[in-house]
């Protein structure tokens, strides 16, 4: 796509988000502030599987890890501004990816994989157990009359929903801005050659688990950041943010999107976020609908959204060029 | 008398049948040595325990007087040795100019920054591109590495194991699949390239092998039977047997 | 004091009877890993469902035999089907799509056996045969029930191991976990030995998912717990080693079993410390392939 076109793409979604809660109901305020939170977990899971080529199958695990920390500190460090609280929650979150990417990416492939998942198990059953500390399947609340207080703006509570929606708003798009800013650094290069050729780059001279553990935990890290956020938007705690199923929903996201570019997350968060609201609203089971769906754009239609709006695109340019 | 640059001292590697058997050997600086031996003598086995693929069963291996056997392959290569492949190992799905930057940032040691390095990135791509124009490949380097013709692949599996500046080149059948008039240019580029460093190559092709090296090492069944010049070489009986005679008749 | 110490032989066979469950499913994951580089994550889905057309059987014809009987069959030719149809279809496009079909698949099968059944448990009845106990020592007795759990998958191993090692298919099985581009080239037809694998472990899968109905009742959350537990066999013991495996099933089942009588606020993480530390020690397993 044209420079051009994509910069005046971007000014525009600009303008739309920036006026968006002025115009737009509750509803749709509430659904534009999960779909930010979702695009920057399902963006920080981009930089693990589109970009590295490195396949986990739990990255609810730091998304969770964020999710609770957060929550706890709010619940027991009253006296911390919520913004630390929500630091505190991303730092564990960039400690549970180190710790866990230390001990699993120096495993092959297929052992790495349903590691991932296995780890994210266990946090899930120590949030699922310990319910002196985590609540248990209750989960945790307790935290929605706190205040944020901005230098310049002053305090707003977690109930305005405008204001939480400039909050989300500015913190995603800053999270997803920096995801892009590292696919684009010397260390982003040499994650797409691990993607293309592991071994050849081990043999430039390159530490490739070096690289690898540093895409892992910046990855958790931004993961629990969106974490950090939800927590502040849902007002609760609960084991469902940390279960395989959010893992596969992730993944989800990002095929739905086209899972090979950075824009496809992006664009597979909205599409989930919209598509879940209106099959939540006439099927029960509408996790089934969207597995089926998921699987059956693998085999099909494998780009996603992204790879079927490059080829109609690509149809209609073409023959223009041609013409020139 | 200068120490080798690599020495391998009784160096054997067992997959539970023997494919290195207490093969010693000395590299000196700056030569040009050839390693040639039948199909499956162990030459690129030779390779990988050098650069660290493969760990050795029994003795050890030199670089510049510092054991390196045991070392992960990114440590090799650290230390200033490359190799390149004999099945094409290039990155296939991206360009020709991402695969050489990609060895360009290795070789400054830029490969886990996670800074923009505004102005670093602007040389690094005028030294990716010098190194391009030097393979000829240049007008290509916005294609994707798997379409170029084999003989263009091949320079650039070549140009990516430069690129790395090494001391020590070590050339897995760098002629392989090429036509006659492909095999010329590469040995060209080969001789251009490691004028002042010192370079083990395997080859198969003997006037390659004869025309490139001082020195030629002759491995069979994961021994090595002879390390002479080439006109030695010529005349050595065992060799001959080796081969099943007639390789030298030209 | 007395009454732990008098505990322990019930607790090993407790751990016995896990572990050879566990091993029955993780024994076909295994095969099928380490021949096709397939990592089936439906594979644990076919476990349940094997649970649950017992459970099904069962309320139609109250006969737990009739559905012993069925059910492995059922599951052994949904397991080819699948085999057939998506992994056959994705196989080429690469390990990450194939991965996230399966994984994909086993989603949909857990949603779909919630929106037929609920997320209650179900309850499948011991076998009027099999109710009582028997008297092993003392005055220690032991379920009818498990023993014939301990007793059929004995069998099955005995059948397993003499299928291995003195049939023609059982060598054509190893050859292709070994290295199926070999073994095709010498001759094997290696898509229809993948295909019987696929069948015989997913009628193991559908074994294990009938004997534990009664023993653990019937419920939409089976493939999670399953499927830790299978993973912790597999990456154990080693990619396609079906020693391995059994090695690895025998000790999770021994964890399970005393961990949740001595330690019962961490069993569940001492599968995953295990899993650690086999992983710090042998990336590859006790008994798998090295890269």
């Amino acid at each position: 796509m044209k420079r051009s076109y994509k910069l005046g793409c971007i000014a525009l979604a600009a303008f739309f988000m920036s006026a968006y809660p002025l115009v737009a109901s509750k509803f749709y305020t509430y659904m534009l502030i999960e779909i930010m939170i979702f695009a920057t977990l399902a963006v920080s899971y981009f930089l693990l599987l589109g970009h590295t080529g490195l396949l986990s199958v739990g990255h609810a695990a730091y998304f969770g890890v964020g999710v609770y920390c957060t929550a706890l500190s709010l619940i027991h460090l009253p006296n911390l501004p919520v913004p630390v609280a929500m630091l505190v929650g991303t730092l564990c979150g960039l400690v549970a990816g180190l710790a866990i990417g230390a001990l699993l990416l120096r495993l092959s492939r297929i052992y790495f994989t349903f590691s991932t998942l296995a780890f994210s198990q266990m946090l899930w059953a120590i949030a699922w157990k310990a319910r002196s500390v985590t609540g248990g399947d209750d989960g945790l609340s307790g935290w929605s009359s706190r205040q944020i207080s901005l230098p310049i703006f002053g305090s707003f509570g977690l109930g305005n929903l405008t204001f939480l929606y400039y909050f989300v708003a500015v913190i995603a798009v800053m999270s997803i801005i920096a995801c892009w800013l590292f696919t684009r650094t010397p260390l982003g290069n040499t994650l797409s050659s691990v993607k293309s050729n592991m071994q050849r780059v081990d043999f430039m001279g390159i530490n490739i688990n070096a690289a690898k553990l540093m895409v892992f935990s910046f990855s958790a890290m931004i993961a629990a950041l969106a974490g950090s956020l939800f927590v502040l938007f849902k007002k609760m705690a609960s084991p469902d943010f940390i279960d395989m199923f959010l893992s596969f929903d992730v993944v989800v996201m990002n095929v739905i999107g086209g899972y090979t570019s950075f824009v496809g997350p992006i664009v597979g968060s909205v599409v989930y976020v919209f598509l879940v609201e209106y099959l939540s609203s006439f099927i029960e089971r509408w996790q089934l609908v969207l597995g089926a769906f998921f699987v059956c754009l693998l085999l099909y239609y494998p780009g996603g959204v992204i790879g079927v709006f490059n080829q109609v695109a690509n149809r209609i340019v073409r023959p223009m060029r041609v013409e020139e | 008398m200068m120490p080798p640059i690599l020495k391998l001292t009784n160096v054997t590697k067992d997959f539970g049948f023997r494919v290195i058997d207490n093969v010693s050997l000395d590299i000196i600086e700056g030569e040009r040595h050839a390693l040639i031996g039948p199909n499956g003598a162990g030459k690129s086995t030779l390779f990988n325990l050098i650069t660290g693929r493969y760990h050795v069963s029994k003795g050890t291996i030199r670089f510049k007087e510092k054991r390196i056997d045991g070392l992960p392959p990114y440590k090799v290569i650290r230390l200033g040795i490359a190799r390149s492949f004999q099945i094409i190992n290039l990155f296939k799905d991206r360009t020709v100019f991402q695969n050489m930057r990609t060895a360009v940032v290795a070789k400054h040691r830029l490969g886990l920054v996670c800074s923009r390095l505004l102005g670093r990135m602007v040389t690094l791509a005028a030294e990716t591109e010098y190194l391009l124009d030097r393979l000829s490949l240049l007008p290509f380097k916005d294609e994707i590495a798997g379409i170029l013709d084999y003989g263009q692949q091949r320079a650039l599996e070549i140009g990516l194991t430069i690129a790395l500046d090494p001391e020590l080149v070590l050339l897995d059948e760098p002629g392989a699949g090429l036509t006659p008039s492909e095999t010329k240019e590469v040995v060209k580029l080969i001789r251009e390239i490691t004028a002042k460093k010192t370079l083990v190559v395997i080859e198969h092709d003997m006037d390659v092998v004869f025309d490139l090296a001082d020195r030629i090492s002759v491995l069979n069944r994961g021994r090595l039977i002879a390390c002479e010049t080439p006109d030695e070489i010529k005349k050595n009986s065992a060799v001959k047997e080796a081969y099943l005679g007639n390789l030298f008749d030209a | 004091m007395e009454n732990t110490l008098s505990m322990i032989p019930i607790l090993v066979l407790h751990g016995l009877v896990y572990g050879m469950l566990v091993f029955l499913v993780a024994s076909g994951l295994t095969l099928v890993l380490g021949m096709m580089d397939i990592l089936n994550f439906a594979h644990a889905s076919i476990y349940m469902i094997g649970a649950f057309i017992c459970y099904q059987v069962t309320v139609w014809t109250n006969n737990f035999w009739l559905a012993l009987l069925v059910a492995p069959v059922a599951c052994a030719f949904l397991g080819i089907f699948i085999e057939r149809t998506l992994i056959r279809k994705i196989h080429a496009s690469g390990h990450v799509r194939e991965l996230l079909v399966t994984f994909g698949l086993a989603m949909i099968i857990t949603e779909l056996v919630k929106m037929i059944y609920g997320t209650t448990a179900l309850p499948v009845a011991v076998p009027g045969s099999l109710t009582g106990s028997v008297r092993l020592w003392g005055d220690v007795r032991y379920p009818d029930y498990r023993l014939f759990i301990l007793i059929l998958s004995g069998i099955v191993l005995a059948f397993m191991a003499y299928l291995l090692k003195r049939t023609r298919l059982g060598v054509s099985i190893r050859a292709c976990v070994q290295d199926g581009e070999m073994a095709s080239a010498l001759g094997t037809n290696v898509t229809l030995v993948t295909a019987t694998v696929m069948g015989i472990g997913s009628w193991l899968a559908g074994i294990a998912g009938v004997i534990v109905a009664p023993y653990l009742s019937v419920y939409s959350g089976m493939f999670a717990d399953m499927i830790n537990d299978c993973f912790a066999v597999v990456a154990v013991g080693g990619l396609g080693s079906l020693g391995g495996a059994l090695i690895a099933a025998l000790l999770v089942g021994q964890i399970q079993s005393f961990g949740v009588i001595y330690l019962p606020s961490v069993s569940l993480i001492l599968i995953y410390l295990l899993m650690v530390l086999v992983f710090i020690i042998r990336p590859t397993g006790l008994f798998g392939k090295k890269e």
